[in-house]
Order: C-alpha cells, then structure tokens, then sequence
C-alpha cells in the first residue's frame, strides 16, 4: 500500500542525506535540521494531518514517520560529530606544540653541596643565629689549644692534620670561628652559625681531604641540653621530614661537655635499608654543651654562662638528601651530575 | 675490637632472657659504636668501637660495666672455675714485697711443672672466633684473660733463665735508696716493656734491672714465668671489688690485699694455674714509691638538672649507677657538694663537667625533654653579612646566566698553581701526595680541570666557582714560635692572606658576552666598573690583547678576557675573577631616580672617524661629559664601528647614536642642531679624531 506521504517522507530523507554530506558548519546543519525536523517542516505537518486518516492508514504511516525520524536523527548526529571533529583539528592544526623544549639560553646550577648548606642555614637565620666566617689558614692555638686539645692529641698528627708551618695549619672543622666569635662578641646572648671547607688529611670513598662544616654556636645563661635537643629537633624536621626521630649517642670531643652524636631515623625505610646500613639510623651531626675550659680560654665566666655547639658535615647530610653514594662526585664537577640540581 | 654477647652476659646480673639486641641498644646508647654484628655457633660476636677518650674499654669485663650501669644492673661476682682443672694445685706460694706503699712496678710468679700443650677444645674454638690462632694451652689462656679482664701477663720458659735469677739486686739497690722515684708516663709504661724513665734521671730501663733474656715457652717447658707490668692493669679496683676466690688459702686475703695490682696478678696466675696445671712457687714483687693515689673530684649536685634541662630528677638512682662504673661519693660536705672518688682507669674524668656528663649517660640523652628556648640575638655583624649576601646573589645570578657552580680542592700540583701565581705559593708541609702539595692563588686550575673532565662530552661548557686563594701576607724565614702564643694569636692573625674570588670560565668564550654578563652583575650589585687594557696590570697567564682588567674605584677588582695562546686546547676560553675584598660592598652607590619627562625627544645619529687604537669608551664618556647636555642627554649607544682602508690606514670610524630630551619643553630643531655643532667641536678637539657625518 503506497500513500503520498509515504513517497514524500522518502524523498525528504534522500534529499537530507544529500544534502548532508555538502555541509561543513554546525550552523549549517541546525538550519538543515530545522528543516527536515522541525516544527514549521514538513515532517511536522504531516505528523499534525494523521489523526485525520483512517486506522490503517494512521498505523501504517505512523510506522514510517518514525522510521524517517530516527534515520534522520541518526544523520544529523553523525554529521554533527563529523563536524565537531573537524573543527577540533582545525584548531589542534593552529596549537602550538607545548611538549617541546623552551628555546634560549638554559640555566645553569647552584652546586649541591651549596643549596644544602643554604637550606641548614636558611633555618638558623629564621632563628636569628647570625653567620660568621673565619680564616681557612689557622694558628694552633685557634684550631686546637683553645678548643681543649692537648699538644698530645691524635687528630694533631701530621697523619691527619694539614700543616703550613709547624705551628699553623690548615683548619680541621669549623670550630676555630667559634673562638673567634668569642673573643670578639661580648654581648650575650651569642648566636652564630658559620659555614666553610676544612681539612683533614683523609681519602677514600667516603672521606675527602676537603669538605664543607657548619658550626653552630649558642652561649648564653642557662642554656641546658634540652635546648639544644629542641633546636636540633626543629633542623632534622625542616631540613627531613617531620617523622623524622632522633637518637642521641653519647661521644667524644675536646670542646664539648657532656658530648653527643645524633643520628636520624631512616628516612628511606622502616626495618633497615642500605642507606642506613640496616640500623634503621643514619648519624648526622655531633654536638654538645660547650666545655667550660673553652669558655675560660676566651675570658667568660663558666659559672654563669653555658652554651651548646653543633657541627656537622654538609657533604654527608648532600649525599644522604640527594642519594649520592660517592663523596667524589660532589667535586668531579661534571655536568651530567651538577645538571640533576 | 670484638665482644662475645655471652661473656658479657656472664658477667652481668641479668636474666637468661636478655636479648641480643637489648645489649646492642645499650651499646650505642653509652657511646660505644656498633659496627658489625657476626654469629657464630652458639654466641655472637659484636664488633665494636669506642671514643678515643675511653682507653679503658678494652676488655670485656669493663664493657659489661658500661652496660650494667646503663641499664640499672649489677654486675655478678666473678670466679676462678671458669675451666676445668687440669693439672695439681699446691699451696706453696711464697710472696716477697718490698716495704712500700704505692704501685707495682714488675710483678712476677713461677710455675713449676707445667704441661705445655694444645688447649682445650672450648678455648681453641673461642679464640678462633676472635681471630686468634691458638699457640698452646699457657699463651692462650693469658690471651683469653687479657680479652675479658684487660690484662697483659707475658709468659717465658724459666729454666733458661741464666741461675735462675730473677733480678739483680745490686741493680735493684737505686729503687731503695731513691727518694723520688720518678712518675713514669702512663703511655709509655703501657706501650713497652722496657720502661721509660726521665733521661735526666738516667734510671736503668726495666730489662736491665731484671737483668735475663727471655725465651719463649714450648712444648718441652716445664717451669714458667709469668710477668706483669705494671699500668696494663687498668681495672684494677674494679675487678678487686668484684672478685671472689671460691677457694680461700691460708696465707693470702686477695681481697684485704693492700696492694690491689698484686691481688689481682695473683687471681689471674691462680686462673692460669687452674687451666694449665702446675703448681706455684715463687711471687716477686718490685714496687716504686710513686703516688697512685685516686683522683677527688667536686660535684654540686644542682648543676646536673641544670646543665641537663631537667627540673625533677631521681639523684639517688644516678648516684647508684654512677657507682656501679665505680664513680662513687666519698663525702659529702653539704647539699651542695659532693666529693666523688674517681677510678684509676677514668683518665678521661677529670673535672666536674665529665662527671655530669657521665651522669647524663646514666640517665640516658632520650629521657632529657625537648625544648626550644632560644633568646632573640642582638648582634649583627655588618662585613660578614654582606660577604654572604654577596655570594648568594652571585649564586643565583651566574646560575641564571647558564654557569655551573664548581667546587675544587684548595691545594693542586705546584706547577699548576704556579702558571697562575703572582706571588709566592703557601705549600703544605705534609700534603697527601705531590697534587695537593701547594694551596691555590687562583680559581682557573680547577675550573680548567672542570673544562677538560666535561669537554668529551659537551662542546658549550660554562662554569663558575666562588673560593679562596691563598698568599703569603709576609714570607716567614723561620718558624714563628711566639712568645706568648695567645696574646700573638689574638693581636696578629695570620702569615697568609686569604682572598674570597669569584672566578667564571666560558668555552668556547665571546669577550662581549661575558663582559656583558659582568656588566649586569655589577649592575645590579650597584657597582660601577671601569675595564682597563694596560699591558702592565694584566695578568701574565691572559691574552695580552684580548683581555683587560676590571677597575672599581680605581682599585684592580679582576680581570676579563681570553686564556693566553699557551693554553693551546684551552685558549678559546674567556675567563673572569672578581676580588670580592675590592668590591667594598659597604660603599655602593646609591640609586638616584631621574625624572621622567612627558615631551618628545630628538634623536641624532654621528659618525666619527678616530684611530684605530682609540678605545670607543673614551668618545663616549667624552660625549656624556659634555655640560651643554648633561641634562637633556638621554641616551649615547654605539650603534656600529667600521674598519675600512678606504676610510684610512689605521682608521676605524664609530657611529653614535644620541637622544636629547627636555624636562620641561618640547625641544626644537635649531636648539638641538646648535649644540650638536658645539658637541662635535669639543669631542673633534679634545680627542683630536674627526667629524665625519650625520649618519
């Protein structure tokens, strides 16, 4: 059974489908739409006129127009996403390609050692300690009789101290300034840190006849060990994490009393790794309260004031922060390994 | 050295239970450190080291007694029955003394009838764990006790003794007579057999006073001499305290002894005798008159919660712990002060701050609290401040210009250090090897070295490094020995100079760049720079007309330009160094803003011709020296120099761009066109160059 809405209905669609595939703007296609589905359309007006018609008619060409409303639906939704897709690689066309490289000159770097030594001292600062510097080149009496060496100490060896003259020396730590400090500042409270190669007449893999030492030094009255626990606490946080634990061993220097070495808990693991030799603690630093001896030989009184010192190596808390497993490498200076700072 | 966890069990009051790892943390928590941890069979064996005051943490039994203090323990009473008896004891023991009070100088006992031979399978075995070849029963047993006890016995075959003479009491004569006798150096004593004396005194050594040679023992021995020297003993009052004869003899009270070294010599031959068989025959004894008196030292108690930031403390539990190292209160004279009697052993407490510093070790670095009570500090020290900053912002800048911070040693190869000294080298007296002989007068050897490491695999390298070098202040002819050491310390620094630089290398390098690159360094430190190209002041190690030196203030601040020819590989490269010391950073120019003006400007472009030797710096500082302009001149930029023969044989001309503008006027053509003619008049004269154009 034919009707002429039926054969109408037919050609609309071919017409549409031609018509279609000639567009290439969405505005285009709204317009086709309106026609072909909208409401002044002429699928519409034969949609309004078929409850006019009889039963079988309506049934029949009830059946044809949805048929004819879902192929076109289908079409235009398929142009649609065509013509989206296009517009989205005409302008992916017009991008610039954001992956690449930046053009001009490239940066260099701040050496490691360095950026660790501005962290650690970045933290003493916000406290107010104020950074010092000393000579290099120290006379004996700075770098051992004042701190409490004896003339028979080890470390004054001509096996592990480098000598100048037979009385003047290349500085073994940082701690000379210390005395310095004392001497010329009379003003309490004393609050300095100081940042600086030292020498040691040491080499091998973990050990190097130069590296670099930070001294803190904080005099005053009634400074205890539990102050200095606490400002250590505050640096291992700032400078680790603030999980971090410390361990207090006790141990050995000429110029502090009572003395101790502190080691961290292993950033790196929880039961034991390499990086902590399987301990689960990595040492860090040494300090302690400054030996009333080394506050006579600089004219304070060590009844009245006390302080505590710290010092500690930059390279090992570099090589523990950047995973550096060879101290070598800190001063091969080659670029594959300074470009990575 | 090596402990045995059971050992120092055995002598500790504990629970079979005790852990392993309890002992560990105990270990490292007094200071000892644990370095390597080995399992044997039935025991384990712990490696450790302690700090280089403790000497007197050389054997077991004083190991156990850092532990058993740590941990609130008490140490067991030790005995003789540690191995079973091989051979027969007898009681004929004889002991000579001489009449005197004070400390063991020799100290011998013979064994007669001893069987030489291999020990027992239990000391062989344990030795061998220490990494100690057994020899036979009689050498090993003394290295066994030396291990747990801590004290040197050597042992000889007494039959080859000359007459069986002991000593020679003619030598021995000088010891009775002697009213001083002379306080011998403990290390020495320690260290040797034969015995140091003061030369002065010209005292006989020891092996002359005993006057035999001495054979070692072997299988075919049959009598022994045991010998102690007096100072191996360290432990002395410890061990006399805590030792307990099972069987008590008839004619010796070891622990009433007035003299603890030969009690404790005794126990220990007594030891040997159980092990080896034998019996005992002959003690000799040789004593000196020197005071071995023990140390006394004051403690006011208060100074502890004090120094350790504790406010509640249990000083009766401290004191019992102190006491079980033997650190004990003699008397007490009021609330605050205590007089504490110190140990022979403790060379390292001499004063009160070590006794509270073995107090804190008692109550333990955890239980002291966590506080931070740091007081604001007033002190600012200007010069160094400055230092710093001036190095953190050359960091940054150079970082960000594409160099890479280096750090090199200090000290190099002499001849490196030479091609760039000026003046005469600071060189070690004991350096590590003939490259580091020499303290650096320049950055440039390290940063050379630095060029050639990455040259393989880089072709555009830059570096820079800030660092110290070194120079004599005044070259000493001999060594400085002041009279008063502190008072020349304070007063008079140092011989050496040391000089802060900051020194810059560029490969393949482009003078212009890297002036550039200085010049805005020096701009935004605030300094103004002048560049100099005399012959006389550039150093000898650059270009000779590649290179110039760099003038702040009239003072040589550095130098710019290119490596000298010499350096064949590395003459591309264009170097700089800045004295930080001549940048006086406390004196730099202050910024004065200039007004900005709202009329237009004119802008005239002038070619001069000049000679070629003629720096184009001049004619422009000519140009802006010029008081007609110098408050509508803007802008003076060369905009191009030109080298031509047609111009002129040693010709060049320079083109200059200048832009006038007015504050407060619009500034007219004729105006600026007649001070032009009068600017061209005064820079044609004074530089005596010529006009060429207006471009």
């Amino acid at each position: 059974m034919q009707f002429k809405e039926i054969e109408e209905l037919k050609k609309l669609e071919n017409t549409a489908s031609k018509l279609l595939k000639k567009i290439n703007l969405e505005t285009e296609l709204g317009q086709l739409e309106a026609q072909f589905l909208g409401k002044k359309s002429k699928f519409a007006l034969i949609s309004k006129n078929i409850s006019h018609l009889e039963v079988n008619r309506k049934k029949i060409l009830g059946q044809q127009l949805n048929l004819y409303k879902k192929n076109l639906t289908l079409l235009f939704s398929e142009c649609r996403n065509k013509l989206s897709e296009l517009s989205t690689q005409k302008t992916l066309a017009n991008c610039i390609d954001v992956t690449l490289p930046g053009t001009g000159n490239k940066t260099g770097s701040i050496h490691p050692i360095i950026q660790t030594a501005n962290n650690i001292i970045s933290v003493l600062e916000k406290l107010g300690f104020t950074t010092t510097r000393g000579p290099q080149i120290e006379h004996n009496f700075y770098n051992f009789d004042a701190l409490n060496m004896p003339p028979t100490h080890p470390a004054r060896n001509y096996q592990d101290t480098f000598y100048i003259l037979p009385e003047i020396v290349l500085r073994t730590q940082t701690s000379p300034v210390q005395i310095r400090t004392l001497y010329t500042m009379k003003t309490l409270p004393i609050k300095i840190t100081c940042f600086g190669k030292v020498y040691r007449r040491d080499q091998d893999i973990s050990h190097s006849p130069m590296f670099h030492q930070i001294e803190v030094l904080y005099v005053d009255y009634n400074v205890s060990f539990a102050d200095l626990k606490g400002m250590l606490m505050l640096l291992a946080k700032t400078l680790f994490s603030n999980k971090i634990k410390l361990r207090f061993r006790s141990s050995f220097f000429p110029f502090t009393e009572p003395s101790a070495e502190v080691d961290i808990s292993c950033f790196n693991c929880r039961k034991g790794c390499a990086l902590c030799k399987n301990t689960g603690w990595i040492e860090i630093l040494g300090c302690g309260m400054v030996h009333p001896l080394v506050l006579k030989n600089t004219n304070f009184n060590p009844k009245q004031n006390n302080g505590f010192a710290i010092g500690m190596g930059v390279e090992r808390i570099a090589m523990l922060q950047y995973g550096v497993s060879d101290i070598k490498l800190f001063y091969e200076n080659n670029i594959k390994f300074l470009e990575q700072f | 050295m090596l402990i045995s966890f059971k050992t120092i069990l055995s002598l500790l009051n504990v629970s079979s239970n005790y852990t392993f790892e309890n002992l560990v943390k105990k270990l490292i928590s007094s200071g000892i450190e644990v370095e390597c941890i080995k399992k044997i069979k039935s025991d384990s064996l712990i490696e450790i080291k302690t700090a280089n005051n403790r000497n007197d943490l050389t054997n077991h039994f004083n190991i156990a007694q850092e532990v058993a203090a740590m941990c609130n323990i008490r140490l067991k009473n030790s005995y003789l029955n540690l191995y079973n008896r091989v051979g027969i004891y007898t009681k004929n023991t004889l002991l000579k003394k001489q009449k005197c009070k004070n400390c063991t100088k020799y100290a011998s006992i013979i064994i007669k009838n001893v069987q030489i031979g291999p020990s027992f399978e239990k000391l062989s075995n344990k030795l061998i764990s220490f990494n100690i070849r057994p020899k036979n029963n009689v050498e090993d047993i003394l290295v066994w006790q030396k291990i747990k006890y801590g004290h040197s016995f050597f042992v000889f075959d007494y039959d080859k003794i000359l007459n069986n003479n002991l000593y020679n009491p003619c030598n021995l004569s000088w010891l009775k007579n002697k009213t001083k006798i002379v306080k011998t150096r403990e290390k020495s004593l320690r260290a040797n057999l034969n015995f140091k004396y003061k030369k002065k005194n010209k005292e006989p050594k020891l092996t002359k006073l005993v006057n035999f040679k001495r054979y070692r023992v072997n299988d075919k021995t049959k009598n022994i001499l045991l010998e102690l020297q007096y100072s191996t003993c360290n432990n002395v009052h410890e061990l006399i305290k805590h030792t307990k004869i099972t069987e008590q003899r008839n004619n010796t009270n070891y622990k009433t002894n007035k003299i603890p070294e030969i009690s404790i010599f005794k126990f220990l031959a007594e030891l040997v005798q159980k092990t080896i068989g034998g019996s005992i025959e002959i003690s000799t004894t040789v004593l000196c008159k020197c005071s071995n008196k023990l140390k006394e030292i004051k403690l006011n108690p208060g100074k502890l919660p004090q120094t350790a930031g504790i406010r509640k403390l249990n000083f009766f539990k401290v004191w019992k712990n102190l006491e079980t190292l033997q650190i004990q209160i003699v008397k007490v004279i009021n609330r605050h002060l205590l007089i504490f009697l110190i140990p022979t052993n403790r060379s390292d407490i001499s004063n009160e701050i070590d006794i509270i510093e073995e107090a804190i070790r008692v109550i333990g670095f955890d239980k002291i609290p966590i506080k931070l009570n740091i007081k604001n500090s007033q002190i600012e020290t200007k010069n160094n401040s400055l230092q710093g900053d001036l190095e953190s912002t050359a960091r940054l800048f150079f970082s960000q210009a594409g160099y890479y911070e280096t750090i090199n040693y200090s000290f190099d190869f002499a001849k490196n250090v030479r091609i760039f000294s000026t003046t005469n080298m600071v060189t070690m007296l004991n350096p590590l090897s003939e490259a580091g002989s020499t303290l650096q007068q320049s950055l440039m050897p390290g940063l050379l070295k630095n060029l050639s490491v990455n040259l393989k695999t880089y072709h555009n390298l830059r570096f820079f490094e800030i660092g110290r070098v070194f120079s004599y202040k005044r070259f000493p002819n001999t060594t400085p020995r002041p009279l008063n050491l502190k008072k020349q310390c304070i007063e008079n620094d140092s011989y050496i100079n040391e000089i802060d630089v900051i020194s810059g290398i560029d490969y393949p390098g482009n003078f212009f760049l890297v002036k550039n690159i200085l010049e805005n360094f020096f701009k935004i430190l605030k300094i103004r720079t002048e560049y100099s190209q005399s012959r006389f002041i550039i150093p000898h190690f650059l270009h000779p007309t590649q290179s110039a030196t760099l003038v702040i203030n009239n003072n040589i601040a550095g130098y710019v330009g290119f490596l000298h020819p010499m350096f064949k590989n590395y003459s591309k490269s264009c170097v700089f160094s800045i004295n930080t010391k001549a940048l006086n950073l406390e004196e730099v120019n202050e910024v004065k803003i200039k007004q900005i003006s709202k009329f237009p400007g004119i802008k005239r472009d002038l070619s001069f011709i000049t000679s070629k030797t003629l720096p184009a710096g001049r004619v422009i500082n000519t140009i802006k020296n010029f008081e007609p302009l110098l408050d509508t001149l803007e802008k003076c930029e060369i905009f191009d120099i030109y080298h031509n023969d047609s111009i002129g044989i040693g010709k060049k001309t320079i083109g200059i761009s200048i832009f006038f503008r007015s504050l407060d006027k619009t500034l007219l053509e004729h105006e600026t066109d007649e001070v032009i003619k009068q600017l061209i008049k005064y820079v044609t004269e004074k530089l005596n160059i010529t006009f060429r154009k207006n471009a």
